[in-house]
């Protein structure tokens, strides 16, 4: 294993209830990298995360996280799952829900200082005695967010994070996630289906769809022809941000049209 | 001293009455949150199948309905992880199998000499000295393990997969939490009967719920109702001679329902 991978899966194949769900997978994810993993709908991408975290046996391929097999590296990440079933009247307050980040890691006496410092870092921290079911959407995912900090990470895995939040926040949770690149020297993983947006905040971009189809900067991953086969029949991207500032078109198996007004 | 306490069998009732209310009601805070009712159902009847093959063959009435009832849960369970069939089926399917094997096993019997009804419903007079010191090492064993487990099980009921992914053994967890349920089961029998013992596993659980906002409070709740609704029920079947376990029940009951109104006046 490469030292600056955390993350590497080669020809790793993953079936569900008898369908190819991933299909001779290979990927690294790099240290300190903010990496967007997309791909169309039942393309596999929260079958990847959960095969990373132990969550689903592989059928065949190898895979290392932390140098590890999944599931044995646990203590080293933060899982914040996509829009999880959770009862909203379940009697819990929020510094609860934080204080399960602490569950199954070594007992260091000061649990409840690390689930007050991730609400803080997430600016939940004046909720911290609500209900967690009487919170929004987005104040939801952030406690959710703080209950993976809370363990203290080095890798974040995030499955559409941004459901449920509405646009302005959206914006604030991603500089967020910015910050813990910067600031924490922690590495993320986001699944997200908005390739506009991904595109604008990551490092490495894979496109998904049961086999990775394209892998690297977000700039050169999109310029291959790939992701529209990764798309499949059509695929229309609405790319925004700095790295490719226009609207790009494309139909299947075909390369990038120009579109006529950048 | 009220006349009540006069009586031996009584105190004894009333000592194994707030044992086995301490543990059911533990316990139905993990079963209400986890929707878990039905499996408790299942457990309790199938100690009935377990109580009738002991007297069958002639062993001691408790082992057998304890091993019988926590080995039926546990198979119900590894039945369902293999996938196949839903949770709610082979409870269905195995549960009332098991009940089968009690009747059977009854019909077998000439002349048995166990008294049915009160195995059915519950009996103050029913508690024994030694039923009683059962029931005392059964509530040291089921606090003990049912402390060191607590937080693993509020997050398997809030988030299973959280669990699982944080190196929880969910699977370990939930077979646990059935051996811990078949033992209350089997030391409540006496006192609630193998038809309402499955009421007290659910219904101090559900008054918490209606009431609480926080899963401590919810804790706290079920146990102070429960201890209140078996006090209350067997203090009514001295009086009305009736089958303890139908007291007990129907003022836990009563409890819920006070709870339920009162919960839904303090949210709207």
């Amino acid at each position: 294993m490469d030292a600056l991978n955390i993350v590497e899966t080669k020809n790793l194949v993953v079936r569900l209830g008898g369908r190819v769900a991933l299909d001779g997978v290979t990927l690294s994810i790099r240290a300190g990298a903010f990496t967007g993993i997309v791909g169309p709908n039942g393309a596999g991408k929260t079958t990847l995360l959960k095969t990373l975290l132990g969550l689903i046996t592989p059928a065949s391929g190898e895979i290392l996280v932390f140098g590890h097999k999944p599931g044995e590296a646990h203590h080293l990440i933060g899982y914040v799952p996509q829009t999880p079933r959770l009862d909203p009247k379940f009697p819990i307050s929020v510094f609860d829900v934080a204080l399960m980040g602490r569950l199954g890691k070594r007992a260091t006496g000061d649990d409840r200082a690390h689930a007050a410092r991730a609400l803080e870092q997430v600016g939940m921290a004046h909720a911290a005695a609500t209900h967690f079911g009487s919170l929004s959407g987005g104040e939801r995912q952030r406690v959710l967010i703080a209950r993976a900090l809370a363990g203290g990470p080095r890798l974040l895995l995030l499955d559409e994070p941004a459901t449920g939040v509405d646009a302005p926040g959206q914006d604030s949770f991603y500089a967020m996630l910015k910050d813990f690149i910067v600031n924490h020297s922690m590495t993320i993983v986001m699944v997200s289906h908005d390739i506009g947006v991904i595109t604008s905040l990551v490092d490495d971009l894979i496109c998904l769809n049961q086999t990775v189809f394209c892998h690297g900067p977000p700039a050169q991953a999109l310029a291959s022809a790939m992701i529209g086969q990764a798309y499949g029949t059509q695929a229309e991207l609405l790319l925004h941000g700095h790295a490719i500032p226009h609207r790009a078109v494309r139909e299947h198996g075909c390369g990038p049209h120009e579109p006529p007004h950048a | 001293m009220p006349e009540i306490l006069e009586h031996g069998f009584m105190i004894r009732a009333l000592a194994a009455g707030l044992i086995v209310g301490t543990l059911c009601a533990a316990l139905s805070v993990i079963i209400v949150l986890k929707r878990l009712s039905f499996a408790g159902v299942g457990v309790s009847h199938s100690a009935f199948g377990g109580l009738a093959l002991g007297a069958l063959f002639g062993v001691n009435l408790e082992a057998a309905a304890f091993i019988f009832s926590a080995a039926v849960a546990l198979v119900t369970s590894w039945m369902t992880r293999r996938g196949g069939v839903s949770e709610d089926v082979s409870v269905g399917i195995i549960f009332a199998t098991s009940m089968a094997i009690g009747v059977a096993a009854l019909g077998l019997m000439e002349g048995y000499s166990i008294d049915l009804f009160s195995y059915l419903f519950g009996s103050i007079l029913a508690v024994s000295p030694r039923d009683l010191w059962l029931a005392a090492g059964a509530l040291v064993i089921g606090l003990a393990a049912f402390g060191a487990m607590f937080t693993r099980l509020i997050a398997y009921c809030f988030d299973e997969e959280w669990a699982r992914v944080s190196g929880v053994n969910v699977d370990r967890l939930e077979d646990a939490l059935m051996i811990l349920v078949a033992m209350t089961v089997v030391i409540s029998i006496k006192l609630l009967g193998i038809v309402l013992v499955s009421a007290l596993l659910v219904i101090p659980g559900a008054t918490g719920y209606a009431l609480a906002r926080n899963y401590r409070g919810m804790m706290a709740i079920s146990m102070g109702s429960a201890l209140m609704a078996v006090t209350a029920g067997l203090v009514i079947s001295y009086y009305l001679d009736i089958a303890s376990g139908a007291a007990i029940v129907l003022s836990s009951a009563a409890l819920f329902m006070l709870a339920s109104l009162s919960g839904s006046a303090h949210r709207t």
